[in-house]
């Protein structure tokens, strides 16, 4: 690493792209936004740990199985909230920091519309969901001998993940009903992305700031089977397109510092833009629900090849280990039961979630780079990237409960318990998240 | 990007197959060319006695409670209320309903019933039928080295590689 004294003038030097040059952002991108690892929506989907493919009697079907909505009968208007506490413990070559935050919002807004019908049943509806988050702090430390200084990296990052659904049901047959959803997905990336460095011999620091400013616009379909085999089970199955996914925005970097001798410098604000395009792979989901007697049991199955993903039409790869993938094959795994009260309007249940990792790996820690050329310097973010081992998949637990009021308004209520923790070389990373999401339904 | 020109024709193609497909769905009453036909007709449950739906759809253990909620169509003027025996049914008038109101000129609300008169029913066979001004622009991108480092391992280092820049005094900056 290196690190001199320069005050002449440089020209700015555009850079020309390679397909290499962008598969290290493209990752560390697609891992802050947070579009592979979107969750539940509604208060009785999630407090069955998201089990929901092969029940989807209501507005969730526009998320879970649009095939599902052709059981609906009466019109609905759901509405809900979330609240999300996130601990994120960060272990840097023994430094540690944590930086616990929270987020309360709108999670959702749908309305379904059973069309009238003679025979069958026709239904469409529409909702805006607030399906993930990117918002995420962190704070990484240490002494590093090898560069000669300190290192500190710090990020402060929001952007909730939407999905405006637009879906229809159908019954094709006594038992058997189709279904498909027209999804547009929305995302404001803000982050801000600042590393320091201090020199341990002469005391000199280096500050950078990344100011990133990003809307995300996708686009995908899925489609929906949902067959009753016997009174009580059902079958239900969801195929999701592609998510064909785009990205642009605009980014101001600064470079300021203090020499030796204490005399601050500064460089030109660099003006960048963000242009990117995502391929997300298919999905598949499988479900199977029992309702026996007062027992409504439920579990899904979810796959996923993520390393089929396509950033700039280039399958993301690892470029210094190009045979390993790095992003995995999943199978997501989600089990509930519900219980319904006898004689009372209200349900119980109870759930679970299992999330295997996406990513083979996470940055470690990152800094600046100065190389000196003939008329200037160009710096660089030297991005330490480790490959880890899973300590602990992600999971959750879920509970809730429902009650019927006044046979027309449902009031639901789902707590979330999860966790996850992931090891590198230098590098624990741990996040405790706990999802309290309210939902009310109006049916007439 | 263009988006939708990434979508697969067959796709769409696909889509709108399966939303238009509804063969078994029915939307429209088909027309009934019958010299004994009479319009006055109140609901479908005078032609049909098990109009509308397949019992499979009656999943709710307690109907008493949820069966309004989850399973009565909000267009249907009455309604079948199951027995005790869980056999019979009995038609139920719900209060400020037209069936079927939109075509009522055909099928309406034409007939006063007595919501409590049970009526057994078999459930069955029908009877009939972006923000600053960018001075520059560059693109973000990184780039990807290996090197051992004097700790003498071995990293995983990418680096997004920036444009050049100058370093200026602050100091003379000023002046």
């Amino acid at each position: 690493m290196i690190y001199k004294m320069f005050t002449a003038a440089v020209l700015l030097i555009l850079l020309a792209g390679t397909g290499a040059n962008a598969q290290s952002l493209g990752v560390l991108q697609l891992n802050r936004m947070g579009i592979i690892t979107t969750g539940d929506a509604g208060a009785r989907a999630l407090a069955l740990g998201g089990a929901y493919t092969s029940v989807s009697d209501d507005a969730y079907g526009l998320v879970y199985n649009p095939a599902g909505l052709a059981q609906i009968r009466k019109k609905e208007f759901t509405l809900g909230i979330d609240h999300v506490d996130n601990d994120l413990a960060l272990s840097y070559s023994g430094y540690k920091s944590e930086l616990p935050f929270s987020t309360t919002g709108i999670g959702h807004v749908s309305f379904v519309y059973p069309y009238p019908t003679y025979r069958g049943s026709l239904v469409l509806g529409f909702g805006a969901f607030r399906m993930g988050s990117a918002d995420r702090e962190h704070f990484k430390t240490s002494i590093r001998p090898d560069l000669g200084g300190i290192l500190e990296n710090r990020l402060s990052q929001t952007g909730s993940i939407y999905q405006y659904r637009f879906g229809a049901g159908i019954d094709v047959s006594p038992r058997a009903s189709l279904g498909a959803n027209l999804v547009v997905w929305d995302q404001s990336l803000e982050y801000t992305e600042e590393f320091y460095f201090e020199s341990t011999g002469d005391l000199s620091t280096y500050t950078f700031t990344d100011n990133t400013s990003a809307d995300l616009d996708a686009v995908s379909l899925e489609f929906g089977l949902m067959y009753k085999v016997i009174e009580g089970l059902n079958f239900g199955f969801m195929a999701s397109s592609p998510v064909w996914v785009s990205i642009d925005g605009d980014a101001v970097e600064d470079y300021i510092g203090n020499y030796s001798d204490g005399v601050a410098w500064e460089t030109d604000p660099t003006y960048l833009l963000v242009e990117d395009e995502y391929t997300l792979p298919m999905k598949f989901r499988l479900g199977i629900s029992y309702q026996l007697f007062n027992f409504l049991v439920s579990a899904d199955a979810e796959y996923c090849d993520y390393s089929q993903t396509k950033y700039n039409g280039t399958r993301l790869f690892n470029e210094l280990y190009p045979e390993e993938d790095i992003l995995n094959e999943v199978v997501d795994l989600h089990a509930g039961v519900e219980f319904t009260v006898p004689d009372q309007p209200i349900k119980l249940r109870a759930g679970y979630t299992y999330m295997p990792a996406r990513f083979t790996g996470f940055e470690e820690i990152a800094f600046i780079e100065e190389e000196i050329l003939a008329d200037g310097f160009e710096y660089y973010i030297v991005s330490e990237w480790g490959q880890f081992d899973v300590l602990q998949e992600r999971q959750y637990f879920t509970f809730g409960a429902g009650a019927l009021i006044d046979r027309v308004i449902m009031v639901d209520l789902a707590v979330s318990v999860g966790q996850m923790e992931a090891e590198s070389e230098y590098l624990n990373e741990s996040e405790d998240i706990t999802r309290v999401t309210l939902s009310g339904s109006y049916r007439f | 990007m263009n988006i939708t020109s990434s979508i697969n024709r067959p796709l769409l193609i696909l889509t709108v197959l399966l939303i238009s497909s509804g063969c078994y769905t029915v939307l429209n009453h088909p027309a009934v060319e019958t010299s004994t036909y009479d319009y006055d007709y109140a609901s479908c449950y005078d032609c049909h006695t098990h109009a509308f739906f397949s019992p499979s759809y009656a999943r709710m253990p307690y109907p008493g409670l949820w069966n309004d909620y989850y399973h009565d169509p909000w267009w249907h003027s009455e309604i079948l209320i199951t027995g005790e025996d869980g056999v019979t049914f009995r038609r139920s008038v719900i209060p400020g309903r037209d069936f079927r109101s939109r075509d009522s000129q055909n099928v309406g609300s034409q007939r006063n019933y007595d919501p409590g008169t049970p009526v057994n029913v078999s459930p069955g066979t029908p009877r009939s039928i972006g923000k600053k001004e960018q001075k520059v622009e560059v693109r973000k991108r990184r780039t990807t080295r290996s090197r051992s480092d004097d700790r003498n391992r071995s990293r995983d280092r990418s680096s997004r590689k920036r444009t050049s820049g100058k370093k200026k005094k602050k100091e003379r900056d000023r002046d």
